[in-house]
């Protein structure tokens, strides 16, 4: 395959979404970008996309659009989603009509959002990668990349569309981020290995406003992150996951050396915007239930973080509105 | 009733102190105010305290302390101890350095599990007290109570029953101004002091966390089913404490907890006004004796860490926000 044929549209341009764009221009690859902030795409198109922190890079965008209808006219071939999670139902809308020889990858993070896609697309057209790299937005076009040196993952969800995955990931691998291209099984450990991390986390620092660094400085929060660890885990095994040997020292080890980064959990849970709990501690719990395994500290976070959002959305609680 | 026998002193000048100085007073008792802050105590001393909310009413007090050295001059029979959970040590030891009566007495008046043992390290069991207040009020200003519920009766105890006298005596005063409190024994005590914190427990914390107030956390059914699940878990473990609580007891709370006000509980109050909390006398007890028993308490462990957490931050005690 020759990188200049095939037509990458990524969308969605938070952090994961601008870091895998600057990445794959610097693979070679000819890559259109997409996203409804206007202010934001018009400043992309002036002075591109700007990478700190772990790695410095600037690229160039040459096709950069609002809306996802604009960027499938471009005759795009592999289609990157890295909408939040509660934005994919908006981004399925819009790919109802899509062409039998487009693919999609969902680079969301979160338990079981692959059946999202398969309402609307077919198995085959569908892969997923697991990102392993993380950043926080500093400023519109500027992404301070917190975390990198582990191994992302992708992969085909039926393994019908190996080849491209396969392709994918060596591109990314061609642009320094390591990348590897697996099989759907194993995409599916990856997949809740991730979950249970973000789980164990997430909702902490977003109802605490305890940024990571302070979380693991403190003995009573690293007590129950290892706590939900090790619920999640037990729920995961159920589910067949396999788990290297310390998975969960090794996660704290992780989590000790991530240095001062806000999980984008935690940064919606904390400004109130909606989150993808439901997708995290919420499927855990729903998979604990499944397996008659109790998960009452998921439980707690996502009825707590749940609660709150309803309260922000709704101003008040269901008996005052009953009243007026 | 001799409204005369004892002279009161109460310790603690919150919406607490200040409602059982009122009804003390207006009993008919001889009642010295001490709290440390001189603007709060001038302000009694010059426009007297005021109940607002559901009663309305006021009282005049000639002699309000501003430190403990002060109020022990004055010779009080009985101390109400109503400061912060967390004081109680502190002001314990005040009293004890300026106490020349060696029949003074003391009534516990905090929430929580386990504060009569803070009592018994400076005073003998004879003179311990322990009160469980069914009333609760926020401050409207350093003088004004808004009272939010009273939900009779209170309950009193002589911790070892040898004073059970005395304590018919407090009893008998608050009753007589429609503050029903009932005597009761050691044992009986004990149970109504759980029964308390688990009330608490089950929803303080939550509310802390959540910025929910209590109405609204009772009603949102996310958070409804966690504290159906507190309580649970808390029971669990008081029944391994050998507490007996009457048949339907969950049912009984969260009955009881729906009729709970549009407002924040104390703790989270205290929380948002990144001050210390009561947290380590309520969940952080049942967590304590749920290790005793073997009895895991996961929901009560998650919000008392995360409860320490955050003062800990906020109290510049986490080394990472240095």
């Amino acid at each position: 395959m020759k990188t200049n044929k095939i037509r990458i549209g990524i969308v969605g341009m938070g952090s994961s979404g601008m870091i895998l764009a600057v990445h794959l221009k610097l693979a070679g690859c000819e890559v259109a970008i997409c996203d409804s902030d206007k202010e934001k795409m018009n400043l992309i198109r002036n002075e591109g996309i700007f990478l700190e922190g772990m790695i410095e890079s600037h690229s160039y965008f040459d096709y950069v659009s609002f809306s996802v209808q604009e960027l499938l006219e471009l005759d795009i071939d592999i289609l990157i989603s890295c909408v939040k999670t509660y934005h994919v139902p908006k981004l399925l809308e819009s790919l109802e009509n899509l062409n039998d020889n487009t693919y999609i990858l969902s680079a969301q993070d979160g338990i079981d959002i692959c059946q999202k896609y398969i309402k609307v697309c077919k198995e085959s057209q569908i892969m997923r990668m697991v990102v392993n790299y993380a950043g926080n937005i500093i400023s519109t076009n500027k992404v301070k990349v917190t975390y990198y040196n582990s191994i992302s993952y992708l992969g085909s969800i039926n393994d019908k569309c190996h080849d491209k995955a396969e392709w994918l990931a060596e591109s990314i691998n061609r642009s320094g981020h390591k990348c590897e291209a697996i099989g759907s099984f194993q995409l599916i450990d990856e997949v809740w290995k991730k979950s249970v991390l973000i789980a164990s986390i997430g909702p902490i620092c977003g109802v605490s406003k305890l940024n990571l660094q302070e979380a693991m400085a403190s003995d009573d929060t690293v007590e129950i992150i290892e706590q939900t660890l090790i619920e999640s885990m037990e729920v995961a095994k159920a589910e067949g996951v396999k788990f290297e040997d310390n998975y969960i020292k090794l996660c704290l080890r992780k989590l000790k050396e991530a240095g001062d980064h806000l999980p984008s959990l935690g940064i919606d849970i904390g400004s109130g915007k909606e989150t993808e709990i439901d997708f995290f501690n919420g499927k855990i719990v729903r998979y604990g239930k499944k397996h008659y395994i109790q998960t009452p500290l998921n439980i707690t976070f996502t009825n707590v973080v749940n609660a709150m959002h309803y309260k922000k959305m709704n101003g008040t609680s269901p008996y005052k509105q009953n009243r007026n | 009733m001799n409204t005369n026998k004892y002279k009161i002193g109460v310790i603690g000048l919150g919406p607490v102190g200040l409602m059982l100085a009122h009804y003390f007073r207006k009993a008919g008792c001889e009642v010295v105010l001490c709290g440390r802050s001189k603007n709060q105590t001038d302000l009694i001393k010059s426009e007297g305290v005021h109940l607002a909310g559901i009663r309305d009413e006021r009282s005049q007090f000639e002699v309000v302390c501003s430190t403990v050295k002060e109020m022990m001059r004055t010779n009080v029979d009985i101390i109400i101890c109503s400061v912060k959970a967390y004081q109680i040590e502190s002001i314990l030891h005040d009293i004890n350095l300026y106490n020349k009566n060696y029949r003074l007495m003391i009534v516990a008046a905090q929430n929580g599990i386990g504060i009569a043992d803070k009592y018994s390290f400076l005073f003998d069991l004879s003179r311990i007290f322990r009160f469980v207040i069914n009333f609760a009020g926020n401050m409207n200003a350093p003088n004004v109570v808004n009272t939010t519920f009273i939900i009779p009766p209170n309950y009193i105890a002589s911790v070892d029953d040898t004073r059970s006298d005395v304590a018919a005596w407090l009893a008998e005063a608050l009753s007589s101004v429609e503050l029903d409190t009932s005597v009761v024994d050691s044992f009986e005590i004990t149970k109504e002091v759980w029964h308390k914190t688990i009330l608490n427990a089950s929803l303080s914390p939550l509310c802390a966390i959540s910025k929910l107030t209590m109405r609204e956390a009772m009603t949102i059914p996310d958070t409804n089913e966690i504290i159906e699940r507190m309580i649970m878990e808390a029971v669990e473990v008081a029944k391994a404490e050998d507490i007996q609580f009457e048949k339907n007891f969950i049912k009984i709370c969260l009955r009881y907890l729906k009729k709970a006000g549009n407002h924040f509980p104390s703790l989270a109050v205290d929380l948002m006004n990144e001050k210390q909390t009561e947290i380590e006398f309520i969940n952080g007890q049942i967590v304590g004796y749920g290790r005793k028993h073997y009895i895991r308490t996961p929901l009560n462990l998650t919000f008392t860490n995360m409860i320490r957490a955050i003062t800990d931050k906020n109290l510049g005690r986490n080394t990472a926000s240095l």
